[in-house]
């Protein structure tokens, strides 16, 4: 546009320059044509540029568009977003009115008064615990007040002991210390005079009234330092905290009963306060406590303590022939009269009672003929199930091989074999 | 009160006149003992398969149906899964099967086993390392069963785990002697058992091997 413009203001300044230059210049025709033509070529130029202006429009517009897609993109994007949000917002609106909806209709229906029963149930509870916390702080002011009353009474104890020693301070009497002008020293006059400005070599050497004195002060200092060097050594000496509860046993023997019973109680609140201190554990089952479990079992059924005792598992100690598998062996431990009657090289067990019947078919079907010596031979219990029965048809006959339980009488035996022989009749 | 799907150890078969039957029945056994002419003669049925049996009992007095247990020992396969932690330890209850065993009473105190019915539910295994045994399966009851008639004996089994894995059994090792067992509850209860599961094996078992060789 600005070109245009340009363009436009450049045409008609040139314009106004010819027309200017006419006006002054009445010349010749030829160059009114001359000048006329040149306005047709610059009308035609304007024309010429005017046109073309809107074509350069076109792609900035395009490449504009182009150049704002991604933005459209996230704004519809973020406009999606708000959708999602207003709907869900709408949802959860709606969920919570449904909610309230159902608080509203549980807490007028018939759970109001349990509400109100648990709602007094706990400020009565608020109540007990903030009794509980100020009978709490009630004795933990008298515990406090009685240290204090106990410290102060300790106190007053050293002072009036210290009261009761012999004077050591300054202001006691007797007290030797250097001169001091303008202050009254009563007990010191008779030295001061007598000795001049040596009273304590005075009084050491005169041995007046200060020699006893000092004497106490010395014995009294040398009690305190041997009391303090006691103190010391007892302190030095005392038993470590793992071995004091042994010396406390120890000890207890020349105890006062009082004292006992006192240490006694002391120990037994350690432990409680110990028990409620520790968190709570999860207690593994001990073999006791599992003996225990199983009497209740066998009182409950009514079994009197002398079965259970018969029949208490003891340890058992696998055969060393047998191999230690690293599965599962239950029947390992199983004792039995085979186990007990071992046959050299087979882990101490004797092979199993095996037992071989010879069928003769029938003619016809003999494939159902075995399928009926297999049904028998599988549910008869006298016929051990593993090693697996065997069925082998030849010739005419069909040879039963499987292993029977032991000890089975010849009769059982027969038995069993005549059912085979009946099955394939 | 005796329910009528009581159990008991031992059932009197009484022998009966000439001509006539004595009826007895336990659980889902059930037999019939009649007098015929130069003998006995006992039918014994389980619901599924009936038998005959021709008796001679001379001096015999009196006879008697016993249950008594298994023969040989038993590895109880529980039908539920038995997960047990580690140091962890499960009670419960399984139920293994009777024998019904018919004895004969001596007028001299002494005992005769005439005949051991074999019990359908007991199947025999043998192999090389643990000889012959019975499987059985059970479930692992929670609470005592209640009585069903059945002739079964029911054994509270406390079940550790000493091992630092996790167990989950394939069966238990249960053996009875017949001096384990009791009528309680209506029901045949065996002395309660602990099994200790050491990590290769079971430890500890309802006998010692010189009580049962024995």
């Amino acid at each position: 546009m600005k070109r245009a413009n340009r363009r436009m203001w450049s045409v008609l300044t040139a314009a106004a320059v010819l027309t200017f230059t006419a006006a002054c210049d009445n010349g010749d025709k030829t160059e009114q044509a001359e000048i006329a033509a040149e306005l047709r070529a610059l009308r035609a130029t304007l024309q010429s540029a005017s046109t073309p202006a809107p074509r350069q429009t076109a792609p900035d517009r395009a490449a504009l568009v182009q150049a704002l897609a991604p933005l459209q993109e996230a704004l519809q994007a973020l406009a999606n977003d708000q959708r999602q949000l207003a709907a869900r917002q709408i949802g959860l609106t709606q969920e919570l009115q449904r909610w309230t909806q159902l608080v509203a209709s549980q807490a007028t229906s018939g759970t109001q008064a349990e509400l109100q029963a648990l709602t007094k149930r706990l400020q009565g509870l608020e109540e007990a615990m903030t009794a509980q916390q100020a009978q709490h702080a009630e004795a933990e002011a008298m515990v406090r007040k009685a240290l204090d009353h106990t410290a102060d009474q300790l106190e007053t104890f050293l002072l009036r002991l210290e009261g009761a020693s012999p004077p050591i301070d300054g202001d006691a009497p007797g007290k030797e210390t250097p001169a001091q002008p303008g202050k009254e020293q009563p007990g010191k006059e008779s030295a001061g005079d007598a000795t001049g400005n040596a009273p304590a070599a005075g009084a050491a050497a005169t041995g007046g009234d200060g020699a006893p004195k000092r004497g106490a002060t010395g014995a009294w200092l040398a009690l305190l330092l041997a009391a303090f060097a006691t103190a010391g050594w007892l302190w030095w000496r005392r038993p470590s905290p793992s071995t004091r509860r042994r010396l406390l046993v120890d000890e207890s023997v020349g105890m006062d009963e009082g004292v006992e019973q006192i240490w006694a109680a002391a120990e037994l609140l350690g432990e409680a306060v110990g028990r409620l201190r520790t968190p709570e554990q999860v207690i593994e089952p001990s073999p006791a406590r599992a003996a225990d479990e199983s009497i209740a079992v066998a009182d409950a059924l009514g079994l009197d303590d002398r079965v259970f005792e018969d029949t208490v598992v003891e340890e058992f100690v696998p055969p060393a022939a047998a191999p230690g598998p690293a599965a599962q062996s239950p029947a390992e431990t199983l004792p039995g009269p085979v186990a007990s009657s071992p046959a050299p090289g087979q882990h101490g067990v004797v092979g199993p009672e095996s037992a071989l019947f010879v069928v003769p078919l029938p003619f016809g079907d003999q494939t159902r003929a075995v399928r009926a010596l297999q049904d028998v031979i599988s549910r008869d219990p006298r016929v051990l199930r593993r090693p697996a029965p065997e069925v082998v048809v030849s010739a005419g006959r069909a040879a039963v091989r499987c292993c029977l339980l032991p000890t089975l009488p010849p009769g059982e035996r027969s038995h069993l074999e005549q059912r085979l022989r009946d099955a394939v009749a | 009160m005796s329910s009528p799907d009581s159990l008991a150890l031992s059932s009197p078969l009484l022998r009966p006149e000439r001509g006539g039957s004595t009826r007895v029945r336990v659980g889902r056994f059930e037999l019939v003992l009649e007098a015929v002419r130069g003998g006995h003669s006992l039918l014994w049925g389980d619901g599924r398969e009936a038998r005959r049996f021709a008796l001679g009992l001379g001096d015999i007095g009196q006879l008697s149906l016993q249950l008594e247990p298994p023969a040989w020992p038993c590895r109880v396969v529980v039908r539920e899964t038995l997960v047990l932690a580690p140091g962890a330890r499960v009670r419960g209850y399984v139920q293994l099967p009777l024998v019904p065993v018919v004895v004969g009473h001596r007028a001299n105190g002494q005992d005769l086993r005439l005949l051991e019915l074999a019990n359908a539910d007991l199947g025999g295994e043998w192999d090389e390392r643990f000889g012959t045994t019975f499987r059985v399966a059970s479930s692992w009851h929670v609470r005592f069963p209640m009585p069903t008639g059945e002739a079964r004996a029911t054994v509270p089994l406390t079940l550790f785990n000493d091992a630092a894995e996790m167990f989950a059994p394939a069966d238990l090792p249960v053996q009875l002697l017949r001096q384990d067992l009791f009528v309680r509850r209506s029901s045949i209860v065996a002395a309660p058992r602990r099994l200790r599961w050491s990590g290769q094996s079971w430890n500890g078992t309802p006998r010692r091997r010189a009580e049962v060789n024995g």
